[in-house]
């Protein structure tokens, strides 16, 4: 058993039980289930597990949250419990695995059918999509903002069945796959006689044209990311601590003489080995000070702790607290590394 | 423990002398104590050291946000906190070094191509910027190059279809378009042809005034009935019309059937709001068709054979007298391939034959070459494109002298290519396997010999029903012109 379950698991105190879960939950879990939904996934929750922008994200660290609360009531309650050796790698296995049947649903193929059959509504002036009491509906330009038949509310499992039908009546003598996609989505139309939303269409269509994608790799329990090795090439992992810190004092300053547009849109991104955000980084290795992170971004303490808990942001995320556009964020951000590069010289 | 009480800072502004209001908010529990800001809202001051309890939770933000703003504040000013902090995070962080790296690559790892950035790298409309970042984006996400080479590989390869008419076909109407023929001014070679143009070209306009006209009437006529049916279809929906309601498009109550007849694939029946069963799998618009044609018992005639009607020109004459020479096919009627055959008459005396076919502007579309005298017959290597009305026309060669037909004054020879979204539904409904919808589903197109034919056979299989003789006779006085 790993030791760090110890403590929780040989309790006889009820209160101290729960205080030691709790421990185990805020302070172990949830960093490491955030960092494993951002390196291997690209999805960014705050410490609390939250991402207004991204609700798949929130989802995803809840149900991790949940299944690690829960398999330590159960070690705790089970006459033999379950042995774990290393509980962070456990933790970054449930999550991965979490995220595994999260991705099933969006995989590769999938989502470039879904920008296909987007650009053919976008682009063919027979189809339309709009906006329809917060749905994303789709149809004949000549349906255009009107609202969705019931069809689409019927169980999956039922409109497959009538896709068969479907398909046996309309390409009875021809192969779906091989018609054009344009083809499929007129015949999908007229059968069904009204709007539907964008994504019934796309799921439609990937059940007649049979779209599956590969199976996902498990994630082996510790298996470094790509982005752990990118991360070593400038870390300095070989030098001293003192040399680290030189580099981070540097890299601090250049920071603080970035425009500002460009420092925040660095700053709200940067992320280092252990998943920790800029602020964070540089208070604990003892660099600045709160007073310092203030006075550098140039925003008031409580901003910056506002910030802290929303750090490392993905792009959306950055993109709105910059209050412009992703593509904005982006060149800003771009602008940001290339002037650090140089003034770093790395 | 009340000690190391930290000096008072605003939160909003550190230099400014505070008004403190002494209400201790024991926000952080027992061992800690906050003054509240009435003038920030806001409380901003610790009086006590962080607990180990507090700092750990600070490490990973898991406290309330103005806790965590309090304990910042309070630990800007108390080094001892500070250095405490800086433990619990090492401790925290275990063995992973400190770092980071400013490669782009890394940076831009998550910032995958949505569906806008394939649109404008589609498009070609994203700046140089941006496309730089993609590119950074692309060297390492493989998920996405593929994305982008796949939406530009389909691009590419709907290219074409995204050209096809999938809606109701739209015929453009003669009338609309004004007339010109480049093929005819090469052929206007005399003065009393050009002559002749001259007046075809002002009668052409008046007859595209009077189809104008007659067309917007039509096309009032024809909007209240769709408005009509639909009204019927929604005050009594129908269950047979979509596929929410296949299961029970067999319930139909006998008191209100108007038909039943036998078809090749078996009954089908109408009632009076319009519901037509039996043939489930035709689409909502022949749906409505069987059923108006059903309801009505006749056919109307097919919007496109009107554009396709010669006008009758008071100029009518002949322009080569004994010299004349018939078009046989196409002759103002539709045509399913869109490499049709031409037909026409042969002339005494011609030693050769020159096909044109123009579009509705008189551009020339294709043309065939010098055909041999006993060629009588020509069929187009070039696809029209569906949907659309043409015009065509034949010169042929005698005594080096060229007589085309239509003459000069006679309207010109139109046919329209079946549009793509109705050669689908005829293969859809050839499959069906139904006289009655696919009769009607001719006639709606513009094939009056095709569906002239499927009412023959449903007549066969009905002998004692009045509708397919009355839908036949419908078809018949079309054809005749009635």
């Amino acid at each position: 058993m790993d030791n760090v379950l110890v403590p929780y698991l040989s309790s006889d105190d009820e209160r101290e039980r729960q205080q030691h879960l709790d421990e185990l939950v805020i302070l172990r879990a949830a960093p490491l289930i955030r960092k494993v939904l951002r390196r291997r996934f690209g999805f960014y929750v705050n410490a609390q597990g939250v991402n207004e922008s991204n609700q798949d994200a929130e989802d995803l660290y809840q149900e991790a949250m949940t299944r690690v609360v829960q398999v330590l009531n159960q070690l705790e309650s089970s006459s033999s419990p379950t042995d774990i050796e290393n509980f962070e790698g456990y933790v970054s296995r449930v999550a991965s695995n979490i995220c595994i049947d999260f991705l099933r649903d969006k995989t590769p193929a999938r989502s470039r059918l879904n920008a296909s059959v987007r650009d053919i509504l976008r682009r063919h002036e027979d189809f339309a999509s709009w906006e329809y009491n917060d749905e994303i509906l789709c149809g004949f330009a000549t349906w255009l903002n009107t609202g969705k038949r019931s069809f689409s509310d019927q169980e999956s499992g039922d409109i497959e069945r009538k896709l068969e039908a479907f398909q046996s009546a309309r390409f009875s003598d021809e192969d779906v796959r091989l018609a054009p996609l344009p083809q499929i989505v007129n015949e999908l139309f007229e059968w069904i006689g009204g709007p539907i939303e964008v994504d019934v269409l796309v799921r439609m269509i990937g059940h007649l044209l049979r779209i599956k994608d590969e199976q996902i790799e498990l994630l082996t329990e510790r298996a470094p990311t790509r982005w752990d090795v990118y991360l070593s090439v400038d870390t300095q992992s070989g030098e001293s601590h003192v040399a680290a810190n030189e580099l981070l004092t540097r890299l601090w300053r250049a920071v603080t003489q970035l425009p500002s547009e460009q420092r925040d849109a660095f700053a709200f991104r940067f992320e280092d080995p252990a998943g920790q955000d800029l602020f964070t980084l540089l208070v604990g290795t003892g660099i600045v000070n709160w007073s310092d992170i203030v006075q550098g971004m140039g925003r008031p303490i409580d901003e910056i702790i506002r910030l802290r808990k929303r750090m490392p942001m993905d792009a959306v995320s950055a993109a709105d607290e910059l209050g412009v556009s992703r593509k904005k964020a982006w060149k800003w951000r771009f602008r940001a590394l290339a002037t650090l590069k140089t003034q770093l010289d790395i | 423990m009340e000690v190391a009480f930290s000096s008072a800072r605003h939160v909003k502004n550190p230099t400014r002398h505070l008004k403190i209001n002494l209400g201790e908010t024991g926000i952080f529990g027992y061992s800690f104590r906050l003054r509240y800001c009435e003038e920030c809202k806001t409380d901003f001051e610790v009086t006590h050291h962080l607990s180990t309890w507090q700092l750990q939770r600070f490490c990973v933000s898991a406290l309330a946000e103005d806790e965590l703003t309090a304990a910042a504040i309070h630990m800007a000013d108390c080094e001892i906190c500070h250095k405490r902090f800086v433990t619990e995070l090492n401790r925290q962080r275990g063995s992973i070094p400190f770092g980071f790296t400013l490669e782009p690559e890394f940076w831009f790892r998550d910032d995958h191509v949505d569906f806008d950035l394939l649109v404008g790298l589609a498009d070609e409309t994203l700046d140089q910027e941006t496309q730089e970042i993609i590119n950074i984006h692309l060297k390492t996400c493989e998920t996405c190059r593929e994305d982008v080479r796949s939406f530009l590989a389909f691009r590419k390869a709907t290219a074409r279809e995204m050209k096809v008419s999938y809606a109701r076909p739209n015929y453009e109407s003669a009338g609309d378009i004004p007339l010109a023929a480049p093929w005819w001014h090469r052929l206007q070679k005399t003065p009393v042809y050009a002559a002749a143009t001259i007046l075809l070209v002002a009668a052409v306009l008046v007859v595209g005034v009077i189809v104008l006209n007659k067309r917007s009437a039509t096309h009032e006529v024809s909007k209240n009935d769709e408005t009509n049916l639909a009204n019927e279809r929604t005050s009594s929906p129908s269950p047979s019309l979509s596929p929410d309601a296949v299961a029970s498009s067999s319930i139909v109550d006998d008191s209100r059937k108007v038909a039943v007849l036998k078809d090749a694939r078996g009954e089908i029946t109408i009632d009076k709001n319009g519901r037509v069963t039996g043939v489930d799998e035709v689409s909502e618009n022949s749906r409505q068709q069987i059923a108006r044609a059903a309801l009505t018992e006749r056919i109307e005639a097919a919007e496109v054979l009107k554009s396709l009607a010669g006008g009758k020109s008071g100029l009518r004459g002949d322009d080569n007298p004994g010299k004349e020479f018939r078009l046989l096919y196409p002759k103002r009627s539709v045509v399913v391939e869109n490499t049709p055959v031409f037909k026409w008459e042969s002339l005494s005396g011609a030693t050769a034959y020159r096909v044109y076919v123009l579009d509705l502007n008189g551009n020339q579309v294709t043309q065939s070459q010098d055909l041999p005298s006993n060629q009588t017959e020509w069929k187009t290597e070039t696809p029209l494109r569906r949907g659309q009305i043409y015009s065509w026309a034949v010169t042929a060669v005698v005594d080096g002298k060229e007589i085309v037909s239509p003459s000069a004054s006679a309207p010109e020879m139109k046919f329209a290519v079946l549009s793509t979204g109705d050669l689908q539904e005829l293969k859809r409904l050839k499959n069906i396997n139904s006289h009655l919808a696919l009769g009607i589903f001719y006639a709606k197109a513009g094939l009056l010999t095709e569906a002239d034919r499927e009412f023959q056979k449903l007549i066969e299989l009905n002998p004692q029903s009045e509708l397919p003789r009355k839908l036949l006779q419908s078809i018949r006085n079309l054809r005749n012109g009635n």
